[in-house]
């Protein structure tokens, strides 16, 4: 496995060695056509550069010749009949003596106009000096030059010549003329050497880029070959002026005329290679050179190659540096993989041992009979014996001796391939014991069996166990304890409701007591008066009597009615009897109403008319009621309802007392009644205008103890008796309240709540036996 | 000389079955029988319109009525007639009742229905003749007044004419500056002229 991977590994590395070398070799060699190409272009280029540089710098110099020459003419051209031409006039009579100092200044004073001029003479028309400045012989100027100055109206300009001194001089000559019978007459001549290393060496010079080693030359073409006249360079010095004669086609001023203006490639006059433009200055023979060495533009062309060399040569080195730091990176991470795969191997190795060595829980490894092994170090800390007790020692002494019997057993049960998990006891070195849980097994290896046991220290488990059925026992009779609660609770509201019932019936005793006492105390009284009637009456019909049997006249016998007052009594008795019947009467119908109300004996459920009820109710409160409001009866019609009618009757006695409550003198109670229209439930209404409820108040009207009464006059209980009635019919209360205007409380009830129906649908199921179905 | 007294309560049959027992038992005290001419009422704005005018010597009223209560009708009447003796008869009257009846109306009995006719009216008698000693005492007292000149001889004739006729001493007087005489008339003789 080790070797595969090995090789597996070194195979792509040989591909890549072969690879890296290709692309270092293709890289090379497009480096080297690169910089072949490279090269030639700098060259080219350079070369290129420098013909362009080379035409231009020799057009403008050309034309910077010209330029000064046509100054010079200009500069030192005489007006006719000037200082310069009268003395030469009068000169005439003293020949080679001029007398006239005024010329001499004047020539000074033409000469030291400019720093080229150097000295001047004046020659008559023979040529001879006249007048010399600086007391030297003049220039030998050709005749030429003097008949071309007679004849043209500019100066001319003379050849080249070294003066005494040996410098590069020119000459110009100037044609002086005086004005002789109203014509111009020649008199002589001008002469005025210049110096072209004060004016024209420079202007050739100026502007030259010293460095380019770029070179302006001035030649004299003389017949094969060129005269060097000056210029910049190391051709300076005036020695070399009159030497300088070179010759042959190679030198670039031996071209033909036909090149002029063009770049050639040939000598410059040092004999060195160059190249250069030649350009002619029209009618003289003079040459103007421009040249450089050809080695300037070689070097430059090499430096320019060398710095694109160097760019690419270094990005190529990039390049591969690159490249080879890529592919250590992708090598790097392969031996990294290897060794994060060899680590995690080795982790896992560790990991395992770690896992035993640290397990909670007690890891044994045994031989055959139970001579302990090896063991972590859970079983150093729960037993307290040190490793070096443990390994060696039987499992025999970890156990509690009572054990000890069932080891023989256990350790052979424990060699089947299931493995035994039991519980026993187990003992410390300091002789405590602990119920453990061992789970136990064998296997083998290497032929030999061995024996393994985790064990687990269970004794919080079992402490725990006996502590969950104590508290599970403590919660029993706690819930015991509660539904014994909840039933004390149901009856304490049973018995709240019921002692409601009693207080709002006291509450209506003084009402009833009032309309029984009334009756009653004047059938009493009657019965009283009744007894003296009655007296009478017996009186006089035993009189009459008397006197019937004693023949007496009918005269006497009304005395005697009139003296028992008969004519009172007759008209009398039959109102005194019948008020006191209808008195009786009342009281029977109270008494009705209230057995009505209270409906004694019939708390089952029955299908009953609630218009009945409410009306015996009414009746009940009417004294509550008769003296604050009238009642205003709108019952619409109503089906009987299944309902318990004596707690019905309470809940409207409990709504109208409170409406009757709610109005403070006159006021007015509306009873309504009705079907709702989508179903078959049915509502009663029971409308005050009296002071109404606070809207904040109402949530709460039905809550137990809630009353707005002052202390004494209600119990707070009337409302949440009636809520609890009519929730038990599955009916719901609705109120509607503004204050200061009045409330509404409306009851609906399903005609016939559904329990009822189900216990109607099944009247033959006994309830015991209806809930164990249920459960 | 008969002694005028007023019975006021909503119940007609207690008012026939009082009325029959007052003209048929003699109401004696002490010895001194009294002839009652009764006076009933099932209304106590009615009676109390009555009380303004008559002179009663004992008024009984029952607790329980439409408009106002025994207690407030017989503060008024105590108002007015402050001599005449003041009885509740009421079926059921809780504590509240009781301590106005005593505190507010001032009444000498509180008898409950039903009532035993004798005891009914011995107090009546009883009442009558306290009345008698008591308005007797008084007038007695102002003549001792009168000769101590602790009172003018006006304002014992005052006193006297209200002990005989309540009301006379006060005078009413209509919004035009007129006096009258019977407010009742005065009712009428708008009801009939509106626009006078």
């Amino acid at each position: 496995m080790k070797a595969d991977s090995a090789v597996l590994r070194e195979a792509p590395a040989w591909g890549n060695r072969a690879l890296l070398w290709l692309a270092v070799l293709l890289l090379v060699g497009i480096t080297a056509a690169v910089l072949v190409e490279v090269r030639k272009q700098a060259h080219e280029q350079a070369r290129g550069q420098m013909a362009e540089t080379l035409s231009t710098v020799s057009t403008i110099k050309l034309a910077d010749l010209r330029h000064w020459l046509h100054d010079l003419q200009t500069k030192n051209a005489l007006p006719v009949g000037n200082v310069l031409g009268r003395a030469l006039a009068a000169a005439d009579t003293a020949p080679g003596q001029l007398q006239v100092p005024d010329a001499h200044e004047r020539l000074r004073w033409l000469v030291e106009r400019s720093d080229e001029f150097r000295t001047g003479w004046l020659l008559d028309l023979s040529g001879q000096p006249v007048l010399s400045l600086d007391e030297v012989p003049p220039p030998q100027l050709p005749d030429t030059l003097l008949a071309e100055a007679a004849a043209q109206p500019l100066p001319q300009l003379g050849d080249f010549y070294l003066n005494p001194q040996g410098l590069p001089s020119l000459a110009t000559v100037t044609a002086v003329r005086t004005w002789q019978a109203g014509q111009a007459v020649l008199v002589g001549y001008m002469v005025i050497e210049i110096e072209p290393a004060a004016d024209l060496f420079p202007m050739l010079d100026s502007g030259l880029s010293e460095g380019r080693a770029l070179r302006v030359w001035l030649m004299r073409r003389e017949g094969e070959s060129v005269r060097f006249l000056g210029s910049s360079g190391p051709l300076e010095a005036p020695g070399h002026f009159s030497l300088m004669t070179v010759q042959g086609q190679d030198v670039l001023a031996m071209k033909p005329p036909e090149m002029a203006g063009q770049v050639l490639e040939a000598e410059d006059v040092t004999g060195e290679p160059a190249i250069g433009v030649v350009q002619r200055l029209q009618g003289r023979d003079w040459l103007l050179v421009t040249s450089i060495p050809l080695a300037v533009v070689e070097a430059e062309a090499q430096a320019a190659f060398v710095r694109v060399a160097a760019s690419v040569v270094a990005l190529v080195v990039l390049l591969a540096g690159l490249l080879g730091a890529l592919m250590g990176v992708f090598s790097l991470r392969r031996n990294l993989q290897a060794v994060s795969v060899d680590l995690q191997r080795v982790r896992r190795e560790s990991l395992l041992d770690f896992f035993i060595r640290y397990a909670n829980d007690v890891v044994l490894l045994m031989d055959e009979t139970g001579t302990i092994l090896e063991c972590n170090d859970a079983a150093c800390t729960t037993y307290g014996h040190s490793r070096e007790q443990l390994i060696g020692a039987n499992v025999r002494m970890l156990r509690a001796p009572e054990t000890l019997k069932d080891v023989a057993r256990q350790l052979s049960d424990a060699s089947t391939p299931l493995g035994l998990t039991f519980k026993t006891l187990h003992q410390r070195a300091d002789g405590s014991r602990f119920a453990v849980e061992v789970s136990s097994g064998t296997f083998e290896h290497e032929g030999r069996r061995y024996r393994q046991s985790i064990i687990r220290d269970i004794s919080q488990r079992e402490a725990d166990a006996i502590a969950l059925a104590r508290s599970e026992a403590q919660l029993r009779e706690a819930l015991d304890q509660q539904i014994e609660l909840n039933r004390k609770l149901a009856a304490a509201h049973s018995q709240l409701l019921q002692s409601e019932k009693m207080a709002s019936i006291g509450q209506l005793a003084a009402g009833v007591a009032h309309e029984i006492n009334n009756p009653v105390g004047f059938v009493n009284s009657n019965l009283g008066t009744l007894c003296t009637y009655v007296e009478a009456l017996l009186t006089l019909v035993e009189t009459a009597r008397e006197q019937l049997q004693a023949g007496d006249h009918a005269d006497a016998f009304e005395a005697q009615l009139i003296a028992h007052d008969f004519a009172f009594i007759r008209e009398d008795a039959p109102a005194l009897l019948n008020e006191s019947l209808e008195g009786l009467m009342r009281v029977r119908k109270i008494v009705q109403d209230l057995k009505d109300f209270s409906r004694v004996g019939e708390n089952d459920w029955q299908w009953a008319n609630l218009h009945a009820g409410l009306d015996s109710t009414l009746n009940i409160v009417w004294n509550e009621i008769k003296y604050k409001a009238r009642v205003d009866k709108q019952y619409g019609t109503l089906p009987e309802v299944m309902c318990l009618p004596s707690q019905l009757n309470q809940v409207f006695m409990n709504l109208l007392v409170n409406a009757a409550q709610a109005i403070d003198s006159q006021g007015v109670i509306t009873l309504r009644t009705g079907t709702l229209p989508e179903s078959d439930d049915v509502w009663v209404e029971v409308e005050d205008n009296g002071c109404g409820i606070d809207e904040a108040l109402v949530p709460r009207l039905f809550d137990p103890f809630f009353t707005t009464k002052p202390v004494g006059a209600g119990t707070g209980l009337g409302l949440s008796l009636a809520f609890s009635i009519v929730r038990k019919h599955e009916g719901h209360i609705e109120v509607r309240s503004q204050p200061g205007k009045g409330s509404c409380f409306r009851l609906v009830l399903p005609r016939c709540p559904a329990e009822r129906m189900r216990e109607a649908g099944q009247p033959a199921m006994p309830r015991p036996a209806d809930q164990e179905v249920a459960s | 000389m008969t002694h005028r007294i007023l019975l006021v309560d909503d119940e007609s049959g207690i008012l026939s079955a009082l009325r029959r027992l007052l003209v048929l038992t003699p109401c004696t005290f002490n010895g001194r029988t009294y002839r009652l001419q009764v006076d009933t009422f099932d209304c106590p704005v009615a009676a109390l319109a009555s009380v303004e005018t008559v002179p009663y010597e004992l008024v009984v009223s029952d607790y329980r009525m439409p408009g106002m209560d025994g207690v407030q009708f017989l503060s008024q009447v105590r108002e007015l007639q402050p001599h005449a003796v003041r009885f509740i008869l009421s079926g059921y009257a809780d504590l509240g009742a009781l301590v106005g009846a005593i505190n507010e109306a001032q009444i000498s009995r509180f008898i409950a229905k039903p009532w035993n006719d004798y005891e009914l009216v011995s107090a009546i008698a009883q009442g009558l003749a306290y009345r008698e000693l008591q308005v007797e005492t008084e007038r007695l007292a102002n003549e001792k007044r009168v000769e101590r000149q602790m009172l003018s001889r006006e304002e014992y004739e005052l006193k006297k004419l209200e002990a005989e006729s309540p009301g006379i001493t006060r005078v009413r007087w209509g919004d035009d500056g007129s006096v009258i005489l019977d407010p009742d008339l005065q009712a009428e003789y708008e009801r009939l002229h509106p626009d006078e």
